[in-house]
């Protein structure tokens, strides 16, 4: 059975780095769905609110507030 | 090469009055499982957490082959493979993923790590819940899961802790056998436990650890050695039901809840049994058993462990 042997160098690096990646993106299976629920529900909240502070504002100033292109 | 892990004169304290550890000095060979016993508090854990270089002793040295564990804790980490006591954090993961993804983190080969992750799957008996997440796994699996993690792509030495914790007796038949099979492959093993009879059947050698102090070292049967020409009459009391007196030939005894363990010579073996029966005519005692004693009266011997609710001593 071959076990651990040290390791180090660049491939070391980037191959921890990808495992361990994947590891955090798995970690986070069980809140995605409310982590996108949140960022969608406080963006369409942010673009709603911004219309009940102010009456009447510019169609550019309206773009830029609710997707900052200009 | 030389793949002898070495603890030498370990001592480590916290703020400079909790002595943790007090010149520790031991060593597991290569293929050896070594057991490390000590009540809650002993200094297990704080000697495991030097061992895999999250904590630095104060003095002394840790060794595996070569490598210097305390000055690079790279290297320990590398080495190590460790098995906490609580539970790993595997709540977003299918049983496979974990042991997978955890094979690639420790370096091993995708196929290789794939091929013994389901080979490990099989030998505990956990193939039913390959594919569930971790959020529904009982204690007992999850322990499992994080076992074949462990032991998956293993380190040169495998450290468990507690590894039998909320596991069905069934497989913790298995994972004693898997235990075994990493001491085989040339693996070294050190078993950090209070579960004194799962260990004396497990391990190779033990030693017994108190107040951050080794008290005795060897094979199990060497540290029964002591106890040869002993017995142990073991009492079960009514509940509620004070401790009886005890005649003159009982060495020491403990008492845990309604279990009473006395330890007699094997010459009052007749006379154990004559009161014994004394208590269960008079229904002070519900049953007993007669026995050899075992590890566990050694290590109550020599830790004088007094847990909540049980009471050890030598009558005078």
């Amino acid at each position: 059975m071959s076990t651990a042997a040290l390791r180090s160098g660049p491939s070391y690096w980037w191959d921890s780095y990808r495992a361990m990646f994947r590891w955090e993106l798995t970690n986070l299976r069980l809140v995605l769905p409310v982590t996108v629920m949140v960022q969608v529900l406080s963006g369409a909240g942010f673009v709603l609110g911004v219309g009940l502070f102010f009456d009447q504002i510019p169609d550019r100033a309206a773009l830029f507030v609710s997707t900052a292109s200009w | 090469m030389d793949g002898t892990f070495r603890a030498t004169e370990v001592t480590k304290t916290f703020n400079g009055k909790v002595v943790a550890n007090d010149g520790i000095s031991l060593h597991v060979e290569p293929g050896e499982v070594y057991g490390l016993l000590g009540p809650n508090g002993a200094g297990k854990t704080t000697l495991v957490k030097q061992v895999i270089g999250l904590l630095k002793p104060d003095s002394g040295s840790i060794t595996l082959g070569p490598h210097d564990l305390v000055a690079d804790p790279d290297a320990a980490r590398q080495l190590c493979s460790y098995l906490p006591q609580a539970q790993m954090p595997i709540n977003s993961f299918r049983s496979w993923e974990a042991i997978e993804i955890t094979g690639r983190i420790r370096g091993g080969p995708a196929a290789e790590v794939a091929r013994r992750g389901a080979a490990i799957i099989d030998a505990l008996d956990i193939g039913e819940w390959r594919t569930t997440l971790g959020a529904r796994l009982s204690g007992g699996v999850k322990r499992l899961v994080g076992f074949a993690m462990v032991t998956v792509w293993p380190g040169r030495i495998v450290i468990l802790d507690e590894p039998t914790n909320d596991v069905d007796p069934a497989r913790r038949r298995l994972l004693w056998e898997q235990v075994r099979r990493l001491g085989d492959d040339g693996v070294a093993v050190f078993l950090v436990t209070h579960n004194v009879l799962e260990a004396e059947k497990s391990v190779d050698r033990l030693a017994v650890i108190a107040d951050g102090r080794l008290l005795a070292e060897g094979t199990p049967s060497s540290l029964k050695g002591a106890d040869r020409g002993r017995l142990r009459l073991q009492v079960m009391l009514p509940p509620g039901t004070p401790t009886p007196p005890l005649p003159p030939f009982v060495e020491s005894h403990t008492r845990a809840g309604n279990n009473l363990m006395t330890v007699i010579p094997e010459m009052n073996a007749a006379h154990g049994i004559g009161w014994a029966q004394e208590l269960m005519g008079s229904r002070i005692a519900e049953e007993y058993a007669l026995g050899a004693t075992t590890l566990e009266d050694v290590y109550i011997r020599l830790t004088g462990d007094v847990a909540a609710g049980t009471a050890a001593g030598t009558p005078a």
